[in-house]
């Protein structure tokens, strides 16, 4: 009782959190969850701790903020919460302050940082971090590394054409290799591991081109290394000990950087001014009376000087050399990425001796288990626990009514974070609803007839465009009226007896229209009703140009609960049915966008139009349950308009969402999007919009 | 009403058709042989190829070579029959018919190139096939004749399959009327001689260039429509030789050229820092 009690004091008090004047960066349109779905959802991701600790106030505060901001934040506490409830809690009671005090990215860092500091068990480092939130200001020569990881992955594709991922360096190699942070660059002979961040010079660029030689290095490593060589490293390592594998390195990277000198001069002299930064010279002729081009010339040279060898400094950017990983990596009969084309048999016979010695030379090298993890391994593990989290997230939503389903489809969902499609990720549903107003009941306003004329004005410039052209310069044939007329003219003396000519325009549109209309819960209002009017003039008025078109409406919640309402497919025509289905449409629940593109993408692939075009008309960024929203969302929505793209459809988005330009020329690209401050000019707007792109 | 004048006929005499100076050209392939097989058989030829692959500069070749005039016309979506076969013009209160660039190649014995032929529209094109097949012959349906081809006229198409999409498609039925002969970008060592040919470039800045144009083209579907062509790498050779540093020639040569979004821009850049 006493909570009931606290909670409707709390409902009747003054807002105790403001927000400040001069206005947070983060904060977005209204919409957002109430206190009680927030108090239970708070009390759903700190579990333990909610008895002891009063959660009340920070719903109080956070029910002050947008969706989106709301639904950002749980995630983040939620991914906190997970490796500490106190640092959850801890979190949750500064994070209404640092998320309207900070800029989009800083925040992102800051939260970055804090899971980062978690994850490598420095427990009080993170609770310093989140209570000096206000002085939070990530230096801005520091480089983190999934800011660039894309970046770097496409400059390897336009080498190499092969996708090597980059990941961020296991911990437990670090440690294992007793190496500075900057040296934990390794490869396992399929992906690259880089430091999550480079501060070692204090300014960006040097900073980068740090991570960039290391890349280099270990394409290089990729490049060269087979079963062969580990299998010789095993037994160097076996008779030395593990300064041989040291050794190794050192002449490998003076190797590598010749190479490096002789095919990528730009990263070479990138080389030349990191070591001169560091007054490291660069020591390329040391073994300039021995061949050093392979690196079986390197594995020769460190057993000719293994017992005397010459003083190598170790260079800032020298990779680490840990054959082990791309042991365990070939044992399943894998070549390198980059090594696919050497002789196959010899690979094979190797890769047999290698798995002949495996457990011998593990412990010769002191390697655990931990670090030689399975990226499939590490898919499931987060897939199974966002499952776990889209389960919660459901059986909280049970009380929502479902309409009935007709179809289901399966989408992948592009992970941004593993950098790889989720594969049948989510489940699409086709539901129409048998809850449709009566047609008595649409009503048509003056206003509504007023917008549709204006419409139909600027549908018939379009109607015109497609007519015989007569009076032309130039054209098909002779225009004898235009004929006659300028033999007049020409008699008065007067100019005008030029053009004669028709042109046949004849009707070159083929235009097919896919409107995917975001219905989330976000556009409940006026906005819904602005939808619904403008896609209601639509369809009245794009029959007269005989395009085909379609109109969808998307919503959801999870993953596995994608909606789409169809409203009109290309095959049906405008008629009452259709009209009544559009009143119909209500604010439902979450906006999984990948997800319907790359559905209705398909819908629209299938016509034979020649020009396709797949309007979205949307309120906001993509935002769901399960962790879909964020980065995350914004990349999964940008691969599926990318597909869409390949697929010759034409993606255009119109949104009401004023922060739109944050992340729409990311997500689509120049002239792809318009954003719309007065939502009364939706219909007008969606019209000439349309005009301009299928004419 | 009109009186029709007959004899307006365009004949090529002494024209800037014929090619008089010797193209550079460098085969990379039996591309030559084929198209002059082709052109003793009198089968019509298709050439594909992405855009600045060297089909133009070919076909010059190739005209050069068996020096017969050149008629060439760049298709694009508003070009008609008309454009293509002729036209009635009014002249002095009359009627004068004008021979399209098409039937002046058929009447003339030339050669006739539609570069990329795909931008035309599908209705356009079909005026070619019974040119195409052993007919060999132009209809004129606006003065009621039926053209024969003279003996050394010749036909050849270019289109760019990059651009191949629901819009832009060559009909099967035109298709299949050609020989096609494929243009991809000439391996590295070829295009490396092609930019120093043409531009007298250093052959080590023009592997890097050509090096770069590869890394490009790499990353076609993936932020990049096209990659950089030879003509791009002959004009950012041409900034070089002007004295422009390589990272700025490229810039303004290829990097710019190829997208407006920033993020690729910065890729490119990137390629860019790494080989020069």
């Amino acid at each position: 009782m006493g909570f009931f009690k606290n909670l409707l004091k709390r409902y009747r008090e003054p807002l105790k959190f403001k927000l400040p004047e001069s206005g947070p960066t983060l904060t977005a349109v209204s919409g957002g969850m109430g206190t009680t779905e927030l108090l239970i959802r708070l009390e759903m991701v700190l579990n333990d701790i909610k008895s002891k600790k009063p959660i009340i106030d920070h719903a109080y505060e956070l029910a002050g903020f947008s969706h989106n901001l709301q639904s950002r934040l749980l995630s983040d506490l939620s991914d906190i919460s997970e490796t500490s409830y106190e640092h959850g809690y801890e979190f949750l009671t500064v994070s209404a302050a640092a998320i309207s005090s900070m800029e989009q990215t800083q925040y992102d860092k800051w939260v970055y940082d804090i899971k980062s500091l978690l994850a490598d068990g420095y427990d009080d480092k993170a609770s310093e971090l989140i209570s000096k939130h206000p002085s939070y200001i990530e230096a801005p020569h520091i480089v983190n590394l999934n800011t660039i990881s894309e970046k770097l992955e496409k400059l390897i594709y336009s080498i190499y054409e092969k996708d090597i991922p980059i990941l961020v360096a296991n911990e437990v190699a670090k440690q294992s290799s007793e190496l500075s942070t900057i040296n934990t660059a390794y490869t396992d002979g399929f992906q690259i591991y880089l430091p999550a961040k480079i501060s070692y010079f204090d300014n960006y660029e040097d900073n980068f081109k740090l991570f960039k030689i290391q890349m280099f290095h270990l394409l290089e490593q990729i490049q060269s290394i087979n079963p062969n060589i580990i299998n010789a490293l095993g037994d160097g390592i076996k008779n030395h000990g593990k300064h041989y594998l040291k050794l190794f390195g050192d002449i490998e990277t003076l190797r590598v950087d010749q190479t490096i000198k002789d095919n990528f001069p730009g990263v070479w002299r990138d080389i030349d001014a990191i070591n001169n930064k560091t007054d490291t010279p660069h020591l390329i002729g040391t073994f300039s009376n021995d061949a050093l081009n392979t690196i079986e010339d390197s594995l020769r040279l460190t057993t000719k000087y293994i017992n005397n060898p010459p003083a190598l400094p170790e260079l800032i950017y020298q990779p680490v050399f840990i054959p082990e990983l791309t042991r365990e990596a070939m044992k399943d009969g894998k070549a390198s990425p980059l090594n696919e084309e050497k002789d196959e048999n010899a690979i094979e016979e190797a890769i047999a001796d290698i798995n002949n010695t495996n457990n011998e030379f593990r412990q010769e090298t002191n390697l655990t288990d931990q670090m030689l993890y399975d990226d499939d391994e590490q898919v499931k593990e987060q897939d199974s626990d966002k499952q776990q989290n889209i389960e919660d997230v459901s059986s909280a939503n049970q009380e929502l009514e479902k309409p009935k389903a007709i179809n289901k489809f399966y989408y992948k969902e592009w992970d941004t974070s593993l950098k790889k499609y989720r594969k049948d990720w989510c489940q699409v549903e086709e539901v129409v609803s048998d809850n449709l107003i009566e047609n008595k009941q649409i009503e048509t306003s003056p206003h509504l007839k007023h917008i549709e004329s204006r419409i139909k004005k600027t549908l018939d410039l379009l109607v015109n465009e497609q007519k015989s052209m007569r009076f032309q310069s130039d054209g098909d044939d002779i225009d004898i009226d235009a004929w006659v007329d300028a033999r007049s003219n020409r008699s008065k003396n007067a100019d005008d007896y030029q053009n004669l000519y028709i042109r046949n325009n004849k009707s070159t549109r083929n235009v097919a229209i896919m409107f995917a209309v975001d219905i989330s819960g976000s556009t409940r209002g006026w906005k819904n009703t602005a939808i619904k009017e403008s896609t209601s003039v639509l369809c009245k008025t794009l029959a007269r140009l005989e395009d085909q078109y379609a109109v969808y409406a998307f919503s959801g919640s999870g993953r596995n609960n994608c909606q789409i309402y169809p409203i009109k497919s290309f095959t049906e025509s405008n008629n009452n049915k259709i009209q009544s289905r559009i009143f119909s449409m209500q604010p439902q629940q979450y906006t999984r966008m990948g997800a319907a593109i790359r559905h209705l993408g398909t819908v629209l692939s299938k016509t034979s139009a020649k020009t396709r075009i797949l309007f979205v008309l949307t309120d906001g960024k993509p935002d769901d349950v399960d962790s879909y929203r964020g980065q995350y969302a914004i990349e999964d929505t940008r691969r599926a308009l990318n597909e869409a793209k390949a697929l010759q459809l034409n993606p255009f988005v119109l949104t009401f969402d004023k922060e739109g330009m944050d992340y729409l020329p990311h997500m689509l690209g120049s002239n792809r999007y318009q954003l719309i401050s007065d939502v009364s000019q939706l219909p007008v707007q969606i019209s000439t919009i349309y005009k301009h792109l299928t004419s | 009403m009109t009186t029709e004048k007959m004899n307006t006929e365009t004949t090529i005499i002494n024209s800037e058709n014929y090619i008089t100076e010797e193209p550079y050209y460098l085969a990379t392939g039996d591309e030559i042989e084929v198209f002059n097989s082709a052109l003793a058989e009198k089968i019509p030829v298709l050439l594909k190829g992405p855009t600045g692959c060297g089909k133009t500069r070919f076909m010059e070749y190739m005209s050069w070579y068996n020096k017969l005039p050149l008629i060439t016309v760049s298709c694009h979506d508003d070009l008609t029959t008309s454009d293509l076969v002729g036209r009635y013009l009014i002249q002095n209160d009359t009627t004068i018919w004008q021979d399209g660039p098409l039937t002046t190649a058929v009447r003339n014995g030339c050669i006739c190139y539609l570069d990329e032929v795909v931008e035309a529209r599908k209705d356009t094109t079909v005026v070619i096939h019974p040119l195409c097949d052993d007919r060999r012959i132009l209809p004129l349906e606006k003065r009621g004749e039926i053209l024969k081809a003279a003996p050394d006229f010749f036909l050849t198409i270019s289109y760019n399959p990059g651009y191949q999409s629901a819009v832009k498609d060559l009909k099967p039925s035109t298709r299949q009327r050609f020989l096609s002969i494929d243009f991809s970008y000439p391996p590295e060592d070829a295009e490396t001689r092609i930019v120093h040919e043409e531009t007298a470039l250093p052959t080590e800045m023009a592997q890097r260039l050509v090096k770069l144009a590869s890394m490009t083209r790499n990353l076609v579907g993936n932020g990049l429509e096209e990659g950089a062509s030879t003509r791009l790498l002959v004009h950012t050779a041409k900034l070089i030789n002007r004295g422009f540093d390589p990272k700025i020639a490229c810039r303004y040569g290829i990097a710019d050229v190829l997208s407006d979004d920033s993020e690729t821009l910065g890729l490119l850049h990137d390629m860019i820092e790494t080989l020069f």
